[in-house]
């Protein structure tokens, strides 16, 4: 039971975290288009020029990155649920969670 | 002002979605495309966003609550990520008439699927070993034990699901709530929690292969994304009050004729 109480918690945080950040992230882009350019931008930048433009506070570049980080969150509680079966030794649940961040690490290799 | 327009799409999408248990992107699609003239593979790719959006901020209330079983969705995870991934291939790819095509069929399937029928004699699996879990359920007033029945037939069926979510920015959880349900032996308000966090899982895959083709466009995705979750947590407060077979009754007719309107431009 305790287990579980680890698993859940360690999959909650990892959940919230990576939506609390996506949030402040894409509130922060759009106050700064909005500001900037008075409108949100049309389309998304890639991940590496993303990061680039965000560092700049750049609005476009903080709205994708935002956006970028909403997708990954579900992999974060993934990853987060794979730390706390390996702890619990459960190694079939670690084998399960390697193999959706597997799809999601490939969705990502071949999302061009 | 269209800003506005699309939040309030979002908005009538997640509540009503949320509502009869379908989720917001089963409108949102034929929303943007029907209402707005959005492409379709730029109606599929925002709507993944707002169903990633939906399912994280009800993954966050539903894994407070324990009624995820966090197992079972990584197990059925494995299947319906690489339909998802698949299916987000297959659908940047592919003349979008299919997309239309497929919508019809699948909107035509929730018509019948949402036909109101007299309770089912399966019970849950008590006595299953594999993947156990449990929750409490404030209905009944105590816990409730559970085991995973079949789960080989649950893997091959949540392919099918996240290939068909993915194509059509949808969640998966029409097909995955029954097979959960009605096949795994997991009690409803488990599968339903546990589908909500693998509907993350689903439109998170196809959704980074849109955000590689750059088919997300902010300015849609995030208004109809906010609005959706919006809808959807107001949604999931009034569920006890709405009178179910009135909202059901007109969902069905309504996907009716958004099955009517997507075949039509299968051949315009």
């Amino acid at each position: 039971m305790q287990e579980k109480t680890q698993l859940y918690r360690w999959a909650y945080t990892a959940t919230w975290i990576g939506f609390g950040f996506s949030v402040v992230i894409l509130l922060a882009g759009c106050a700064v288009s909005l500001l900037s350019d008075g409108a949100l931008p049309s389309s998304v930048l890639p991940v590496g020029d993303a990061l680039l433009a965000a560092l700049r506070a750049d609005g476009a570049g903080l709205i994708s990155v935002g956006l970028f980080s909403l997708l990954v969150t579900p992999l974060v509680t993934v990853v987060a649920s794979i730390i706390a079966l390996a702890v619990a030794r459960d190694a079939k649940g670690v084998l399960a969670g390697l193999g959706v961040s597997l799809m999601m690490v490939l969705s990502f290799l071949l999302r061009n | 002002m269209i800003v506005l327009a699309y939040i309030a799409l979002g908005l009538v999408a997640g509540f009503t979605g949320s509502l009869v248990g379908l989720g917001g992107g089963t409108l949102i699609v034929p929303g943007l495309t029907l209402l707005f003239g959005v492409p379709m593979k730029t109606a599929v790719a925002c709507s993944m966003v707002a169903v990633v959006a939906n399912s994280v901020a009800g993954s966050t209330v539903h894994l407070r609550t324990g009624i995820v079983n966090i197992r079972l969705a990584l197990a059925l995870g494995t299947t319906t990520t690489l339909g998802a991934l698949m299916g987000g291939l297959i659908a940047v790819q592919i003349d979008p008439r299919w997309q239309y095509g497929l919508f019809a069929v699948v909107a035509l399937y929730m018509v019948y699927a949402m036909k109101p029928r007299t309770a089912s004699g399966t019970s849950p699996g008590e006595s299953a070993t594999t993947l156990r879990s449990e929750f409490y359920d404030p209905a009944l007033g105590q816990p409730v034990q559970y085991g995973v029945r079949h789960l080989p037939v649950g893997l091959v069926s949540t392919i099918l699901a996240g290939n068909v979510a993915a194509l059509l920015g949808i969640g998966g959880g029409m097909v995955n709530v029954p097979i959960m349900s009605q096949i795994l032996g997991v009690p409803i308000k488990a599968a339903v929690g546990t589908s909500i966090l693998m509907n993350g899982l689903t439109g998170a895959t196809a959704a980074i292969v849109y955000y590689g083709h750059n088919l997300i466009v902010p300015t849609l995705a995030i208004p109809v994304a906010a609005g959706a979750a919006v809808g959807a947590q107001v949604a999931s407060r009034l569920v006890g009050v709405a009178k179910g077979s009135v909202l059901r009754m007109s969902f069905r007719v309504f996907m009716l004729l958004i099955a009517l309107e997507m075949g039509i431009r299968v051949f315009a």
